[in-house]
């Protein structure tokens, strides 16, 4: 059987180090990635979703993306520039 | 709290670990916020993608619980069968197709309580496959029945004065019927876990990883840390490493959880075993 793919939002923040994607459609608010953080960048909105509120310290350790129980937030890396 | 504004980036960014999953209408999938059971699910896809194994040599077995609703969700060869059979069925997959990559999920009622004969029978033989024991130390799906890993005086619904019976211990059971490989690891520590999986995957004969996993809606309810954050803090708090565990003595190390890889040897492939029998006997005739 072919599989029917749906196609979920995602909300894209952009940080200095790289890229958060957000699903909120996948998300439930469980909170495990805001606890994990360590630089305190996301918080759980009145939606009971998660949001960025520091988009200036994410160091793109991908604890938050490793820690999703349900494949919500992602983590893109920038590339370094060569010097 | 101000949310950060969107970027207006268009992406052509699409996550890898989505392109492993039957993502239509099953999204988002049945486990509660903050079940442990999606962190071992996705260390299990980075570890099959980093070792590159094709979607098409890889089975996914389980039988019956929240754990064993896993192959659901996995976009390559699944199976779901009764309730603690997953092992005996994979057998039969690893036996008639010894080049599929076989992955076996199930809790520990699932696999310690009435699937436990075909644990021991499936290590003892050493048949080539990953066995993922996922335990958070109840029957979930059935609303919290005590099960064999259910420490001493924790609460469970059929264990209302807390239990008293003494737990299993997964992984001494697999290393008394023989295993090839056996460790345990928690979800606290994602890197270990991916890491154990991809040692497990790359290993011959019968490998169990035991993987200490939060329940938060169940057993953490029924034991007062209902909240995911408290239950992997919980889970933490109680977790030694092999080595630490060295310098421990038996009353320190009653309410721990000891992580690390327990046995690791080299045998050889039930289903290599059978083949060559299978050979010799066509060949007599
Ligand atoms: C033969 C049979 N007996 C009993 C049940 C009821 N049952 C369904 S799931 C389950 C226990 C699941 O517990 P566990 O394997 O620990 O998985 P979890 O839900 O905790 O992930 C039981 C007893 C069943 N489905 N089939
Ligand atoms: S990548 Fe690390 S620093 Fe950035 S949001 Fe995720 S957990 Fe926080
Ligand atoms: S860990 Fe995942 S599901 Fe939980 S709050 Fe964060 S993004 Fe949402
Ligand atoms: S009942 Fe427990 S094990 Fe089952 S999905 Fe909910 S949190 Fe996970």
């Amino acid at each position: 059987m072919k599989l029917k793919r749906k196609a979920f939002p995602v909300t894209t923040i952009e940080e200095p180090k790289g890229f958060i994607y957000i699903y909120p459609d996948l998300c439930k608010g469980c909170d495990l990635c805001v606890v994990l953080c360590p630089k305190d960048i996301l918080a759980l909105g009145d939606d009971l979703k998660v949001h960025v509120v520091n988009p200036t310290d994410c160091i793109a350790c991908y604890l938050c993306e490793w820690n999703c129980p349900d494949f919500a937030i992602f983590i893109e890396k920038k590339e370094k520039k060569e010097s | 709290m101000t949310p950060a504004k969107a970027s207006s980036r268009k992406t052509s960014f699409s996550p890898m670990i989505h392109s492993y999953l039957r993502m239509d209408e099953r999204f988002p999938h049945v486990w509660c916020p903050g079940c442990g059971i999606g962190i071992v699910f996705g260390a299990l896809i980075h570890a099959v993608h980093e070792l590159k194994i094709p979607k098409k040599k890889l089975l996914l077995a389980s039988g019956i619980g929240c754990t064993s609703r896993m192959p659901g969700y996995l976009d390559a060869d699944t199976f779901h069968v009764l309730h603690g059979r997953a092992l005996a069925a994979a057998t039969g997959v690893k036996l008639a197709r010894p080049d599929m990559e076989v992955v076996v999920v199930g809790g520990d009622g699932d696999m310690l309580a009435i699937g436990g004969n075909h644990f021991i029978h499936t290590a003892r033989r050493n048949i080539g496959m990953t066995c993922i024991v996922l335990n958070n130390y109840n029957y979930a799906m059935t609303g919290g029945q005590q099960s064999p890993t259910t420490p001493r005086d924790m609460f469970a619904t059929t264990a209302p004065y807390g239990a008293i019976d003494d737990p299993v211990d997964a992984c001494l059971l697999a290393s008394g019927a023989g295993a090839a490989f056996v460790a345990r690891t928690t979800t606290y520590n994602f890197v270990q876990l991916k890491r154990l999986i991809k040692t497990a995957l790359s290993r011959k004969g019968f490998r169990l990883l035991e993987v200490v996993a939060q329940c938060p809606t169940i057993f953490g309810r029924l034991n007062r840390i209902p909240t995911p954050k408290d239950l992997v803090t919980w889970i933490k708090a109680h977790t030694v490493t092999l080595e630490a565990a060295k310098k421990m003595d038996a009353k320190e190390l009653e309410d721990k959880v000891v992580t690390g890889v327990f046995v690791d040897r080299e045998v050889e492939e039930y289903s290599e075993r059978y083949a060559r029998l299978v050979k010799k006997v066509r060949n007599a005739h």
